[in-house]
C-alpha cells in the first residue's frame, strides 16, 4: 500500500509477485485489488497482456517510470530537508514553462483532461474533439515543469474562450496530481490573467463544476480574488476583475515563456 | 445554534488550521476576510478547515455552497453555520 501511495497509483495498478504461497494468500486476502502472481506465472502473465498491456500512448506516459523515480528522490530529499516547505520548493529550482499548446501535444492534453480529478475545474469529461477545437481556436495554454530532479513534462493546461469582448473565460483548468502542492494551478491562472489583460479584457471568468474531489480549485479561485458571478445548473461561474494588482506567482517558481 | 456558539466552536478549528494561538483568533474582527488579503487561508489550509467544519458541525460546505460564498469573512461563515448547525 505504501508503494501505491508513493507512486500515487491505485492498488489495481499493482502486481504482487512472490514465490511464497502463504505471502501470496495474505496479500490476496488483505488487498483484493492487487494482482497476485507466483514467480513461475509471471512470464506467461506478461505475455498474455491484460493488466500488463502496453502503457499509455504519449511520451509522458512512456516516461512515467522515470518520473516516478524522480518523484521518489524528491520525496526523500524533502523528508531530509531542514527549513520548511517553501524553502524546499525554492531549493528544487522549479522552472515552469507556460505557453500556447502545439498540435503535437494534443494526445497528452486529451490524456491530462481525462485523467485529472482533484485538480480539474470541471466534472465534465472533455473529449478529443473538444480539446482539438480549443487547440485550433488558439485558446489552449499548457505548462511544462522541470526541476533539479528531472523533467515532469506537460503537467498543466488551461482552455480559454476568448470570443467575448469583455471577459475571457476559463473553460477547463487541469493539472496533474503528480505535481500537486507546487503552485502550478495558481501560476497558470496568473499567466492567463496577464494574457487576458494584455488583450484588453476587463475580467477573467472561470467555470467550476464540482466533481466531489476538486473543491481545492474553488478555494484557489477564491484565494486569487475570484468571486461567484453566477450559477448555471451544477456549474459556478467565478469572475475576477483584471483592474489593479494581480495575485503574485508562487515565489518558488521560475516562470518561462510568454 | 446561536452565532456566538458557532464562533466559540469555530475558533479552535481556525487556530488549528492556521497554526495560531487561540487568543489571537478570538481577537480577530468578524469582518476579517478568510482568504485573499485576510487570514490567508489557502487551498490546502482551506481544505483542512472545511474537513474540520464537517466533523464539528456536520455541515458539508463544499457540497452545499458551491461558490464558497460563505468563506468571505469570519462573520459570513459564522452566520452560515448558525443557520445550518
Amino acid at each position: 500500500m505504501r508503494i501505491a501511495e508513493t507512486l500515487n497509483v491505485g492498488l489495481d495498478a499493482v502486481a504482487f509477485v512472490d514465490e511464497d504461497p502463504f505471502e501470496r494468500a495474505e496479500v490476496a486476502h488483505l488487498l483484493p485489488e492487487v494482482l497476485v502472481l507466483a514467480v513461475a506465472d509471471l512470464e506467461s502473465a506478461l505475455a498474455a497482456g491484460g493488466r500488463f498491456a502496453a502503457g499509455p500512448p504519449t511520451g509522458e506516459g512512456r516516461r512515467r517510470a522515470a518520473m516516478y523515480r524522480d518523484e521518489e528522490r524528491r520525496r526523500q530529499a524533502e523528508a531530509g530537508f531542514a527549513g520548511g516547505r517553501a524553502a524546499f520548493l525554492r531549493w528544487c529550482a522549479m522552472r515552469l514553462e507556460i505557453g500556447p499548446a502545439a498540435a503535437a501535444e494534443l494526445d497528452r492534453l486529451v490524456e491530462l483532461g481525462e485523467r485529472t480529478h482533484r485538480l480539474n475545474s470541471t466534472a465534465t469529461r472533455h473529449g478529443r474533439d473538444e480539446v482539438a477545437r480549443w487547440l485550433a481556436a488558439g485558446g489552449l495554454v499548457r505548462a511544462r515543469l522541470a526541476d533539479r530532479f528531472g523533467d515532469s513534462g506537460l503537467i498543466g493546461m488551461v482552455a480559454v474562450d476568448r470570443s467575448a469582448a469583455a471577459d475571457w473565460e476559463v473553460e477547463l483548468l487541469a493539472v496533474s496530481c503528480r505535481v500537486d502542492g507546487r503552485g502550478v494551478p495558481a501560476a497558470l491562472l496568473r499567466w492567463t490573467m496577464d494574457a487576458a489583460r494584455a488583450a484588453g479584457a476587463a475580467g477573467l471568468r472561470a467555470r467550476y463544476r464540482p466533481n466531489g474531489r476538486n473543491v481545492r480549485l474553488a478555494l484557489l479561485l477564491r484565494q486569487l480574488g475570484f468571486e461567484r458571478a453566477g450559477t448555471e445548473a451544477e456549474t459556478v461561474v467565478f469572475r475576477r476583475s483584471l483592474t489593479g494588482p494581480l495575485p503574485a506567482y508562487p515565489e518558488w517558481l521560475e516562470i518561462a515563456g510568454g | 445554534m446561536s452565532p456566538a456558539d458557532v464562533r466559540a466552536r469555530l475558533e479552535p478549528l481556525l487556530a488549528a488550521v492556521l497554526e495560531r494561538d487561540h487568543g489571537e483568533v478570538t481577537a480577530f474582527p468578524a469582518s476579517l476576510p478568510l482568504l485573499a488579503g485576510g487570514l490567508g487561508l489557502d487551498s490546502l489550509t482551506g481544505m483542512r478547515l472545511l474537513a474540520a467544519i464537517d466533523r464539528e458541525f456536520g455541515v458539508d460546505v463544499a457540497a452545499d455552497d458551491l461558490g464558497l460564498d460563505c468563506l468571505e469573512t469570519i462573520d459570513t461563515l459564522t452566520r452560515y453555520l448558525a443557520d445550518r448547525a
